[in-house]
């Protein structure tokens, strides 16, 4: 019984096309003015979580050359240090920033693990930002980790993202928040750049 | 003070036609805030339908996708998980417990689920509600079976009673497992969920039923006896996905990216409440469509409520000549008949909300019970009171129209004597 199924694979394997180079590939999405914001409470303490590609906050994303883009990743940097500055919390909630983390992964140098792992790019803003797409350019995305410490969190009832105007390239969010009570997913856009949060968390 | 007085005397010399009008009202008002009450409700109850879950792990596909197999139990996956990946996350440190489905049989229509008992205990919905059993307990016995309480219901079966699961999921299946039944160990108490559709057996029964099977087919003569199959090792090599409980929920974000990034084999983890608020999206036109016809109903009874006031208007032709007469000035009359529609409106609001608050106290059981769709009563809320406010208001400016006509009237029109 088990030698007739081995028989049975082996002839499926013989007429399948087969390809030589078994290496594993694997492109995660990469798409311009768009990024996510992961926010998880647990009692005072609040996660959050920001990943956004390079283009949304500095413009660019090769790795810094000019002096000009050297002052850009540094300015960026100094912004996404401060999210309560980006992501504005109701002062009754008596949020504290107690851990910012600012990353860039490189896309294209990046490896995960053991294998490599690459950004597939889908450009929707139609490719007019004209940053060279020859082979070392790379797609930096920024993650960013935060830990907040909220005495009253109950009383985040809403997040004003003033993320949009410190970024101009940025143009929408997809948001998630998991609380003990709910997990909710919403979507922040630059002509609404407010989220109404009254008895999520 | 004299307007109010004469409009409620004006309207009990009338009193049929009003209190017809006002019902036309309130019937129409209770429509509205029911329709209101039954979309935030099915919203609710849609939103309820898994929870306590931090996270579902199933084969790499869109979250919308996993979350209709695993949850709904429509459509399939794209592939399985091997049970080497379920171990390796179930070791996670972050991980509080880790429940496996396995889909893929049925019996007469109705999905059958391979679990570990453990599932009774952590499958949740309705804000943390936990499953409860009618009769019987869960599957201790490997040819036990736990059936939702539809399936109970649909095929009359009850604790005891001898199943036989089909292989695949059509409702009519061609080959069946039938050299190796199974009994019904209990019924689970109605959840208005897929639970209720769905039987439930332990993962070690899925793997038996097909322990003699070969490409999908029963292997000719080499069948094995319900008792032979007890005796061998029944490991499940794969699973259809699993739920995950997290220690912390600030883990939630971490261990999904982990699960997505896990390089031994492409697995998708997503978040249940998120996943179905999506899924809620999709569905959202239906709940305009209830809206607009809500509107539309309040818009005809207050169509009602104008016609009566107009067709009433001829009949009081020399009432409002009287009053002409005695020295009413056109104001008065257009202030009389205003006050009257607004009246009219007002009681049918109240009303209204009076008998949807009876009626939900009265069918808010019965309508759990069929539907599984739990309608929250509790006070109106604010966007229930702006409508409501204005109805009022509309009612009001509806009530101008007619009052406009009697005010143009004249006195010779009222006191002419029409054959």
């Amino acid at each position: 019984m088990k030698a007739s199924t081995l028989v049975v694979v082996l002839s499926v394997a013989a007429a399948a096309p087969s390809f030589a180079h078994e290496e594993h590939r694997e492109l995660g999405a990469h798409v311009h003015g768009h990024g996510t914001l992961n926010i998880a409470v647990e009692k005072t303490r609040v996660s959050i979580e920001l990943e956004a590609p390079g283009m949304d906050i500095v413009g660019f994303e090769h790795s810094a050359e000019s002096a000009e883009q050297k002052a850009a990743l540094a300015k960026a940097k100094a912004q996404l240090t401060d999210p309560l500055a980006l992501f504005k919390i109701p002062a009754a909630a008596e949020c504290k920033l107690s851990d910012a983390k600012v990353e860039l992964e490189s896309g294209g140098e990046h490896a995960h693990g053991k294998d490599e792992k690459a950004d597939a790019h889908d450009h929707d803003h139609g490719d007019k930002d004209g940053h060279d797409h020859d082979g070392k350019s790379a797609h930096n995305a920024f993650h960013v980790t935060y830990a907040l410490e909220c005495a009253k969190p109950e009383n985040i009832t809403s997040i004003a993202f003033d993320y949009f105007k410190a970024f101009a390239g940025a143009k929408e969010l997809d948001v998630s928040v998991v609380t003990e009570k709910a997990q909710n997913k919403f979507e922040v856009t630059r002509e609404k750049p407010v989220l109404d949060l009254a008895g999520a968390i | 003070m004299i307007i109010p007085r004469l409009a409620l005397q004006s309207l009990r010399n009338r009193s049929l036609t009003a209190v017809l009008t006002v019902l036309g009202i309130a019937i129409s008002v209770m429509l509205l805030l029911g329709v209101e009450k039954v979309r935030t409700g099915a919203r609710q109850s849609f939103a309820d339908t898994i929870s306590g879950t931090d996270l579902i792990v199933g084969a790499r596909s869109g979250s919308l996708q996993l979350l209709l197999y695993s949850v709904f139990r429509i459509g399939n996956a794209t592939n399985n998980v091997t049970w080497k990946s379920y171990q390796d996350i179930a070791e996670q440190p972050d991980v509080d417990w880790i429940v496996p489905i396995s889909l893929g049989d049925s019996h007469r229509g109705f999905r059958v689920l391979g679990t570990t008992p453990e599932y009774f205990a952590r499958y949740k919905y309705r804000r943390g509600q936990p499953l409860a059993f009618a009769a019987g307990a869960q599957f201790n016995d490997l040819f036990d079976v736990v059936i939702g309480a539809d399936v109970a219901t649909a095929l009359g079966y009850k604790v005891g009673d001898r199943v036989v699961v089909a292989h695949g999921v059509g409702s009519v299946s061609f080959v069946e497992h039938e050299d190796k039944p199974f009994r019904v160990s209990g019924i689970l108490a109605k959840t208005g969920t897929p639970v209720d559709k769905t039987l439930h057996v332990s993962l070690e029964a899925i793997e038996a039923i097909h322990v003699d099977w070969q490409n999908g087919m029963p292997a000719p003569g080499e069948s094995v006896s319900a008792d032979d199959v007890r005796k061998m090792q029944l490991a499940p090599k794969a699973i259809t996905a699993a739920f995950v409980g997290l220690k912390s929920k600030l883990a939630t974000f971490r261990m999904q990216r982990a699960i997505n990034d896990y390089s031994e084999e492409p697995l998708s983890a997503i978040i249940p409440g998120a996943a179905l608020q999506e899924l809620w999206g999709l569905v959202s036109t239906a709940e305009t469509a209830l809206s607009i016809i809500s509107a539309m109903v309040v818009a005809t009874a207050l169509l009602g409520m104008v016609t009566t006031i107009l067709t009433s208007l001829n009949e009081r032709r020399r009432e409002m000549a009287i009053l002409r007469s005695v020295g009413a000035r056109p104001t008065t009359i257009l202030g009389l008949l205003v006050v009257e529609g607004t009246l009219l409106t007002l009681a049918g609001v109240i009303l209204g909300t009076l008998l949807l608050y009876i009626s939900l106290y009265a069918l808010r059981p019965v309508i759990d019970r069929a539907y599984g769709l739990d309608v929250n009563i509790g006070l109106p809320s604010t966007s229930d009171l702006t409508i409501l406010a204005a109805i009022v208001l509309a009612g009001v400016v509806a009530s101008v129209l007619p009052a406009l006509r009697a005010y143009r009237l004249s006195v010779a029109d009222g006191m002419m004597i029409r054959t």
